[in-house]
């Protein structure tokens, strides 16, 4: 599946062993999962707890009664829906305590293999469940057999023992094989759904997402159904049996119950901090992200105490009472699991309790894609159907989990399961080389196969959409390397990639990267200007590939200095040769207005430097020139306006992504009165927020002006007050909105643009305030076709607290007609990389120096009070998951910090506190530099969220890692989206359950506008000897982590590629004899060294071959034309520990088995023969 | 012969309860009086140092006690149960919005939770093989 990325879980080894030998013998994988899930589920979940408890204490029918509130508790009906492993581990957990019970009783060496077999199938199908049952194993062999323990030690060090040695089929390999970090990775997730569980819910053994029916997919929690509260009652009244009549097992089952209560409500009270405290100190217990596993205690402690109920009550005499209490109880308890075990008799329950029917059309497709003999993957989209055909050959990956896979670099830091987000990877501009590299042959849309409970797309955006599938085929349609395949199917969308590189393949190109950011431009400047693919690998110092290294100048800017030192810069003679690339004909405008003529250039004047002296480049080309008359012109991109100034010198426009209009402004201003001077515009102030009967609202005319001497004073102290006034507008026309704003303290004015009768939307805006400077803001404006008139209102906003009067100004408005001057189309040039002639010899002791542009020109700080020196941004906290009303969050201006004397102080208990300053001006299609130092003493993150007010809302947010108490600093160059003009910022501590108080501290922000350096030089450094392809590569699959590869006419350096996720367990070895252990995990191997291998486009294998230098010792054949024949065999080396241990463990198995069968065999005989010998006697 | 009396919770078991309380505070011996005392003192420190609530407070101080007299712990798991089953009860009262802001249902589940682990504390406590007292042999004490 997926990459082939490593198995961390490979205990489940035997299972799918199982599942391969069941399939071998003619059987089918349903019937595969039947036999192995299904079936011992239904058998075991009653019949495991029957036995178990008929061995405490005879008598058939308390056991069965036990067995079938066992069988039918809520945790194991909705585990069956889903989660069939736990579901399994559930169900032989009493089998598990009998053959405990059997093995300390009888102290046989076949009782003990019989108990540790069962324990490690246990372990196989459900590692964390086992890892609980350990626990209640040993509790129960200490309360129940404590005293003799010490005196059959023996035997138990013979059991622990038989254990160890069944185990180490997969303890070697997670030991030895290089796994660590993986499962590290995975046990600290972070603790996860403490809202879904709670001690009430613990207590009536209520899953909560049990409806009676349809288990809940949402994850809301479901009411407790009120006769699930008869189960406890009626379990722990066990307790109040008197001394003479209770009897042992009742106390360590209670004990179990109450243990199990304790930890399954997670992070409710009472202790909520006990969870998360376990989960952090004691070993293992990062296993369990949630509560919901120990569901198993509970129900095992209830089996427990309702045996020893009925038990005493069967004790003794018969008498009525006795018999009328015990018939109540066994009738409450039938009633309950009668109850709960009904929606699988009328099928409510649906999920794996129903039927299903494969549709024909993934027939189709296995049909299809199993009958070619080629190797190639299937990218399902947005994730694939159960019955998505994968094989060795052939794996499937889902495209909606590639953050979580190799994909995670092409995904992009969005978190969530958007639509958008789960096709980001497909529409990029290296996509097309992408699914090439990934050997990805169709990309299928599944069914939104509602008839058979198979409806996943809900998930991926179906919730909102009903048409979300078409949505996903359309975007799909769209792609230009994609085309429509027919395999056969009717409904089945797939499409084909025809260009899927093989398994393993030669390549000749190779890039170092610095970094794995910015890859789309960085392919573009691959393919434009290197003639290059899509293939790189990211320059690590531990490893050794040449490659030639491009390193995109300015790419990680993290100060306004802009200066880069250190390159180090071979002369053309050296090793290296060096290039410095500058890209030309970029969307970038500049002006020059004087002389009565206007002109316009496209492309940017350079503006490197290398030590101080500026490097020569291509000068910006005239696009458009015109002669000009008097008045006033603008430039326009969109509804963006910038006045043109008269200057001597060409004066900057900006990077448009738009056409770029050209207009001559009107002198007459349509607005009446637009300076207030003859007045306001109405006579009272409106209520453009009359939610109740008590507004607090003024208007009047203040001094306070920026033009003139009356200015229009709006406050607002409850809801929004308003004023507005109409005007004449020519149809269709253009025209330029602008008026001036100030507050002392409203973080925002605002403005609404109708036109009565037209059907066209209004135009409305909130504008940021940071100071008590008058701001102007300006737009374009484009009149509806059906308008003539036009409606301005504008706004004071009142603060949420409803306390303080809130005062905003505004002045000097004017709506002036734009007249079209010209237009100049964002395409009128190509981009292109040109070489820069620059010193490749560096300065001594500071290596190649470059810097750009005027750094005396810095642009200010648009965050205002960014080190917290003058308090805090708001008065009071957010609280940014508001899922119920018992959020605990605050926010603290606490001393200490990297800058100045204060930081913020974010806390959170419960839910996520955030904070945030007023709204930021920023100019759209410009890229920023934000920065922010960030600290915790206990949280694993500190996050942000940027929010703009472009049409499409762009969001830009990320979960920044704590793995410390330190400080740390966030650099990201931030692009603005086209249409914003602001942004709001808000930071977060995010609660982690357990209820601690999760602090995360913040201190001195930044959002600076950057000069235009982004993805504008570039610097290639190439080695001496460029690689090249050998005349054939051909490869043959051994087994999933063996590959034969055989080169041949290698004549120079080349770089080979696997198309498995890379993992440094792989290696390139060369195929020569083995000695008779070569097979041993440590035996040496002759092969590609490690510092050659490396992650190819950052998630597959990669090596460098140089033939020159590995081809000694006769390992190649040398051709008579100097080229070499290479043999290699590709392993994944840890599978020789996995080897090694089944080994191990299978000879363990059938050696003991042997032996006890032997025993048994021989006990017989001897039996028989005494029989037959007392016979003759 | 089990006697239902035993194995329910009723009002004369109650009695029983209040009965052995006034008893016992007619006979204390040094150790109930030293007992009592410690445990006034220790309901002090848990407000002052810990400042738990009162409820906490009370569970505290009622396990010391069962541990210290060896009380019955079904005493405690009888209130238990009673607070189990208030649950539903208080719960459904709650979504109505007609809980009066009584004891909340949440709470109740809490007492229920402590009581039943106090409970079975002092049945474990009260199971537990006492110390054999050794009894002076009449011969070798003649002797």
């Amino acid at each position: 599946m997926n990459f082939g990325e490593s198995n961390i879980q490979m205990s489940f080894a035997l299972i799918a062993t199982l599942w391969s030998a069941i399939i071998g013998a003619g059987l089918n994988f349903d019937t595969a999962v039947k036999l192995t899930f299904f079936i011992p589920i239904a058998v075991f979940g009653f019949v495991s707890p029957y036995l178990f408890f008929r061995k405490l204490a005879p008598g058939d029918g308390v056991a069965f009664l036990v067995a079938i509130f066992y069988g039918a508790t809520t945790p194991f009906l909705v585990r069956q829906t889903a989660h069939l492993p736990i579901a399994f581990v559930y169900s032989v957990a009493p089998l598990l305590l009998l053959l405990l019970e059997n093995a300390l009783r009888r102290r046989s060496f076949g009782a003990w293999l019989a108990f540790a077999a069962a324990y490690i199938v246990g372990v196989c199908y459900e590692l964390r469940i086992m890892f609980i049952m350990t626990f209640v194993l040993a509790a129960y062999a200490a309360y129940f057999h404590g005293k003799s323990l010490y005196k059959q030690r023996r035997s138990l060090a013979v059991g622990i023992a038989l254990i160890i040695a069944l185990s180490l089929f997969f303890l070697l390999p997670v030991a030895f094989g290089g796994f660590s970090a993986e499962i590290s990775h995975f046990a600290k997730r972070g603790l996860f759904g403490e809202q879904f569980l709670d001690l009430a819910h613990a207590f009536a053994l209520s899953e909560p997402f049990w409806t009676g029916g349809l288990p809940d997919r949402d994850f809301v929690v479901q009411p407790i159904h009120w006769y699930l509260w008869l189960i406890p009652l009626v379990c722990f009244s066990a307790l109040l049996l008197p001394k003479r009549t209770a009897n042992k097992h009742g106390l360590f089952f209670a004990a179990v119950a109450l243990v199990g209560i304790l930890l399954t409500k997670q992070s409710s009270v009472p202790f909520p901090s006990f969870f998360a405290w376990l989960y952090e100190n004691f070993p293992g217990f990062s296993l369990f992200r949630d509560g919901s596993k120990f569901f198993i205690l509970i129900a095992l402690g209830y089996a427990g105490l309702l045996h020893s109920l009925f038990t005493s009550l069967a004790q003794g005499r018969a008498t009525v009472r006795k018999r009328v209490v015990f018939g109540a109880t066994a009738m409450v308890v039938l009633a309950v699991a009668g109850m709960n075990v009904l929606p699988l008799v009328t099928g409510e329950i649906g999920t794996l309790f129903v039927p299903r029917r494969m549709p024909t059309d993934y027939r189709a497709i296995r049909e299809a894609i199993g009958g070619q003999e080629e190797y190639f993957r299937t990218a399902w989209v947005p994730r694939s159907s159960p019955w998505a055909f994968f094989s060795a050959d052939h794996p499937k990956f889902d495209v909606a989990e590639a953050p979580w896979t190799g994909w995670r670099l092409f995904s992009g830091s969005d978190p969530t399961l958007s639509p958008e987000r789960i096709m980001a990877p497909l529409e990029r501009s290296y996509s097309d080389a992408l699914l090439d590299a990934s050997a990805v042959k169709y990309v299928v849309v599944p069914l939104r196969d509602a008839a058979n409970d198979n409806d996943f797309f809900r998930d991926y955006g179906g919730h909102s959409d009903t048409a979300i599938r078409d949505w996903y085929v359309s975007r799909l349609q769209a792609l230009p390397y994609l085309r429509s395949a027919d395999l056969g199917t009717k409904e089945v969308a797939v499409f084909e990639n025809d260009k899927a590189r093989s398994y393993v393949a030669a390549l000749d190109s190779v890039l170092a990267f610095a970094s794995s950011e910015n890859l789309e431009q960085k392919y573009a400047f691959a393919t434009k200007a290197l003639g290059a693919g899509f293939d790189f690998l990211i320059a690590d110092d531990a490893k050794d590939v040449p490659a030639p290294v491009v390193d995109m100048l300015f790419e990680n800017v993290s100060d306004r200095d802009l200066s880069l030192r250190g390159y180090e810069a071979g002369g053309e003679t050296g090793e290296l040769s060096t290039t410095l690339y500058e890209k030309h004909g970029e969307r970038f405008f500049s002006y020059q207005l004087g002389g009565g003529a206007l002109r316009v250039y496209a492309g940017r004047p350079g503006q490197l430097r290398q030590a101080a002296v500026p490097l020569a480049s291509a000068a910006p080309r005239v696009v458009f020139e015109t002669a000009v008359g008097d008045g006033d012109y603008v430039a326009s991109l969109g509804t963006r306006i910038i006045p043109l100034a008269p200057a001597a010198t060409p004066r900057e426009i900006g990077s448009a992504a738009l056409p770029l209009k050209i207009e001559r402004v009107s002198p007459v201003n349509v607005i009446p009165n637009p300076g207030f001077e003859s007045g306001l515009w109405s006579k009272s102030v409106g209520d453009c927020n009359a939610y109740d009967d008590q507004p607090v609202l003024r208007m009047a005319l203040s001094d306070r002006v920026s033009a003139g001497e009356r200015a229009l004073e709006l406050s607002a102290t409850r809801h929004i007050a308003c004023t507005g006034t109409t005007m004449p507008v020519a149809a269709g026309r253009r025209y330029r909105l602008e008026f001036d704003y100030q507050s002392d303290n409203a973080p925002q004015a605002g403005y609404y643009l109708e036109f009565p009768g037209s059907s066209a939307a209004p135009l409305q805006g909130r504008l940021p305030v940071n100071d008590t400077e008058w701001r102007r803001f300006s737009r374009a404006v484009d009149v509806p076709a059906d308008a003539s008139t036009a409606l301005i209102t504008v706004y004071s906003y009142a603060d949420d607290g409803g306390k303080k009067e809130v005062v905003t100004r505004y002045d000097s408005f004017s709506l002036r007609e734009l007249t079209p001057v010209a237009s100049v189309p964002a395409t009128t040039t190509d981009d292109s990389f040109v070489p820069l002639p620059f010193s490749p010899f560096a300065t001594a002791g500071s290596g190649v120096v470059f810097t750009f542009g005027d750094p005396a020109e810095p642009s200010g700080n648009l965050i205002p009070n960014p080190s917290f020196e003058d308090g805090l941004w708001a008065e009071t906290v957010g609280d940014c998951n508001r899922y119920d009303s018992h959020g605990d969050v605050d926010m603290l201006h606490s001393e200490g910090g990297s800058h100045g004397r204060y930081v913020l102080e974010l806390g959170a208990t419960k839910h996520i506190a955030c904070t945030g300053p007023t709204l930021l001006p920023v100019r759209e299609n410009s890229r920023y530099l934000f920065s922010f130092a960030y600290q915790s003493p206990n949280g694993l993150a500190a996050g942000y969220n940027l929010g703009f007010n472009d049409p499409d809302a762009t969001v830009i947010q990320e979960r920044l890692p704590i793995g410390d108490s330190n400080w740390h600093l966030l650099n990201r160059q931030i692009l603005v989206p086209a249409g914003a003009n602001s942004v709001s910022l808000t930071v977060y501590s995010y609660d982690e359950g357990g209820g601690r108080r999760i602090v995360t501290r913040y201190d001195n922000f930044s959002l600076s506008l950057l000069p235009d350096l982004f993805d504008r030089y570039y610097l290639v450094s190439r080695s001496a000897e460029p690689a090249r392809l050998p005349s054939e590569v051909a490869f043959e699959t051994l087994d999933p982590t063996r590959t034969l590869v055989r080169v041949r006419g290698a004549g120079a350096p080349f770089y080979l590629s696997l198309a498995e996720a890379y993992h440094d367990g792989w290696q390139l070895r060369f195929a020569t004899a083995d000695g008779p252990f070569s097979w041993l995990p440590w035996a040496e191997r002759e092969r590609i060294g490690d510092e050659r291998h490396f992650a190819l486009d950052g998630f597959l294998n990669g090596w460098y071959v140089d033939p020159a230098a590995v081809c000694a010792d006769e390992r190649c054949a040398a051709n008579p034309d100097g080229t070499y024949d290479l043999t290699f065999l590709a392993e994944f080396a840890p599978q020789r520990w996995f080897i090694l241990g089944l080994a191990i463990s299978a000879t363990v198995f059938i050696g003991s088995s042997a032996w006890v069968a032997g025993a048994f065999v021989r006990r017989r005989l001897k039996k028989k023969k005494r029989s037959s010998s007392s016979g003759h006697a | 012969m089990l006697n239902p009396r035993d194995y329910i919770f009723t009002f004369r078991d109650a009695v029983a309860l209040m009965r052995r309380c006034w008893a016992a505070v007619r006979g204390a011996s040094l150790r109930d009086a030293l007992g009592v005392i410690g445990l006034l003192a220790a309901g002090l420190a848990l407000q002052i140092v810990f400042r738990l609530p009162a409820d906490a407070i009370g569970l505290w101080l009622l396990a010391a006690a069962m541990l210290y007299w060896r009380l019955d712990g079904r005493y405690a798991i009888g209130v238990a149960l009673v607070c189990l089953a208030a649950f539903p009860i208080l719960s459904a009262l709650e979504s109505r919005k007609l809980s009066f802001n009584l004891v909340s249902a949440e709470q109740a589940s809490i007492w229920a939770f402590f009581l039943l682990t106090i409970g079975l504390a002092a049945l474990a406590v009260g199971r537990a093989p006492k110390p054999k007292r050794t009894k002076r042999s009449p011969s070798r004490s003649k002797r």
